[in-house]
Order: C-alpha cells, then structure tokens, then sequence
C-alpha cells in the first residue's frame, strides 16, 4: 500500500508498515508521537524515560507490525505496547518521582452544586487533576484526550472493562470531592 | 431510577460524553439524561473535567523530528518483522560471503558499470551507492560506518563483491561517498549508483 495521504487511519499504517513502507512509518509517528509521549510522561513523569520509551515503543512497532493480527484497533494495540513498556519501567525501579495522591476514601456526597461552581475555575480543576493518583488521571486522560471507549482502555491497560468503568468513576468522585472542597473555600473566603 | 441503575449510567457518562459508546448504550443515556436533572449537572461537571485534561499539554517536550531522525536511523538497520539480532547475523552473513568473492576481485580494472553491477540473479537492485569494503574491514567496523551516514545495504554482494547501499531521502550522495572514501581502512571502493 502506497500511503500518501494524511487521511490514512491508524490500522492502514501499521498494514503498510508491516511491508517495509518507511513513509507509513514516519507518517504514524508523526499522527501519534504527541498523544504517546503524552500517555507516557503522565505515567512515568520523567521527560527523558519518556522520549526513550516512546523511541522503543515505535521500533517495536517497526518490528511487530507484520505479526499484528488485528485482534484490537491498531491504535489500541500501540497503546498497549506503550503501557506494557512503562510499566516495565516501574518494575525496574527507574521512575524519577512520584506524584501525591489524593486519599482514596471517597465521599459520596460531595456538594455537586458547589463543585460545579468550582468546575468554571480551569485552575482549579487542572490543580485537582494534578492530585490524581497515576491510575485515576491515566483513565481520565485516555477517556477525554484520547476519546477511547472503555473497551479500548481496558485493553490498553490490561484490566477488565468493569475496572475501567468504575475507575473512572472513582476519578470522577475525587475530582467532585476536591473542587467541592475548593468551592467552599473560595466561598468562605468571599463571605469573610 | 434504582441505586444501582443510577450508578451504571453514571458510569457510562463519560463515554457518552466522549462518544464512544455503543448504540444502545448511548440511548439508555440520553433518556436518562431527559429524565434527570442530576445526571445532566454530572454530565456538566465531566465536561469541565474534559476541557481541563485537553488544555493541559505536557506533550509540548515531545522529541519531534530529532526523535523521528533517530528512528530512522535505528530502523535502518532492521527490517519490520525481524529482530535486531536477525539482521545483524544477516549482514555479518554477507559480509563474511563478500570477504570470500573480494579474495577473489581480479583487478580495479572497471569497465562500463552495467557490467560490474549486474547481479548473477537477474536484475540489479536499488541502491544510491555502489560499495566495496576492504577484505580487512569487520563487520562491526562496516555497520559502524553505514550507520554514520545513514546508509542501509539493501544488495549484494555482487559477484564480484560490490554493495548496493541506499540513502534517506534528500542525502547528498556526493557527501556520504566522500565521507565512505574517507574511512579508507574500510572502505576500498564507493560511488554513486547510475
């Protein structure tokens, strides 16, 4: 397959790929470099990992492409690849830092009038995203980023779809309690 | 609407919301969405959460061309579907059977290219250069040196011993042979392909 054309999906370039195109390759690379690095820094927050990983992440697509049998979205497939090799990162030991987590109780009843309010300040909710354990802001980043469906993250991430769901439920919940409670600060302090 | 419907719609939200869901799925949303007014202030909530996710950019420090460059250069020296290791026994391989023909190379006495180039299988292969390595040179030392100038061995050897080696898009071939004739404890012979 020649591929000459921006419009190509995904899984057409991996089919070309896999038959030596080198234009394909350069052609996914420049489609899904930003959204990989992306996905990778956010998980292991170190800008040089992450370029070194992403680097290993398409030489492993340049050598794996002939044997991708479709069984998932090309897409989904290269994903997968990237989180399987962070993780082997993890294992290793060689992640930089780590980022704080908010606790993982959940209230369940936060004030959703208040949090909305706080939702319209952008700060704030970035500031509440960035106190996100990894796992809760990896699924809302492939959920509203990546625009994945649940299936599709669930095979990224190797974990059942009911996991992805209630996940990014949880996510959702945290996000709800924290600008809630920012909601009531910023209130508090207009009242006094 | 029952606690645990409740709970599986609000699960669905967002994906109703980034639209990935399934026909059906999507339309248990929308008509609980119509029928509740609290799932309509989630699906609001979620939306702010979206829009914050997609305006933070930490992609910004991707490594961009350079990180394209070095992959091009790495891919160079495998092909899709085969191992680095492969492909290094595979050129080790023809370098070993190249040394042999080499032992063999009569004279420098070129006559019209056709004549050296063509292949004993039939048609001659792409290639920007044509490239001979001394008898003494390693494989090592000739994978170092094709790497430098980005060059990929894509055929040979030729009957006579002679590489064919091409070059990424838009390289000076001109450049790369002065630089192939340069390393002159490799390389006994390059120019440029017709």
């Amino acid at each position: 397959m020649g591929v000459n054309a921006k419009e190509n999906s995904v899984d057409e370039l991996v089919a070309a790929i896999a038959v030596g195109d080198r234009l394909a390759f350069d052609t996914l690379y420049r489609r899904l470099e930003r959204p990989l690095y992306r996905f990778l820094i956010l998980k292991l927050n170190d800008p040089h990992r992450s370029s070194d990983v992403l680097h290993d992440v398409f030489l492993e697509v340049w050598r794996s492409a002939a044997a991708f049998r479709g069984q998932s979205k090309a897409q989904t497939w290269i994903f997968a690849i990237a989180w399987r090799k962070a993780m082997e990162v993890h294992r290793k030991g060689e992640r930089v830092t780590y980022q704080e987590s908010l606790p993982d109780q959940i209230d369940e009843s936060p004030d959703a009038a208040t949090a909305l309010s706080a939702a319209e300040d952008a700060t704030a909710v970035r500031a509440c995203l960035k106190g996100l354990s990894e796992e809760h802001r990896m699924v809302l980043e492939l959920t509203f980023f990546e625009e994945m469906s649940y299936p599709d993250i669930g095979a990224v991430m190797g974990i059942p779809e009911g996991t992805v769901k209630s996940r990014v439920y949880h996510a959702k919940q945290l996000m709800l309690r924290c600008l809630s409670a920012k909601g009531a600060v910023r209130g508090s302090g207009r009242n006094g | 609407m029952g606690n645990d419907v409740q709970r599986e719609i609000e699960e669905l939200l967002p994906f109703y919301l980034n639209g990935s869901l399934s026909g059906d799925e999507h339309a248990r949303v929308e008509a609980a969405l119509k029928a509740n007014e609290g799932l309509r202030q989630q699906l609001e909530f979620l939306s702010a959460i979206s829009g914050a996710v997609r305006s933070d950019d930490p992609a910004s420090a991707a490594p961009g061309d350079l990180g394209l460059a070095r992959l091009r250069r790495d891919i160079g020296r495998q092909q899709p579907g085969r191992s680095a290791l492969r492909s290094v026994a595979a050129l080790a391989a023809a370098f070993i059977l190249g040394v042999g023909v080499m032992a063999l190379w009569p004279s420098l006495d070129r006559g019209p290219e056709d004549a050296i180039y063509e292949q004993a299988s039939g048609p001659v292969a792409k290639g920007a250069l044509i490239v001979a390595f001394r008898p003494g040179a390693t494989a090592e030392q000739i994978s170092t040196l094709l790497l430098s100038v980005d060059g990929v061995i894509v055929d040979g050897p030729s009957a006579i011993g002679l590489y064919r080696v091409d070059l990424p898009e838009g390289a000076d071939a001109g450049t790369v042979v002065g630089r192939l004739l340069a390393a002159g404890e490799i390389v006994e012979s390059a120019q440029k392909a017709e």
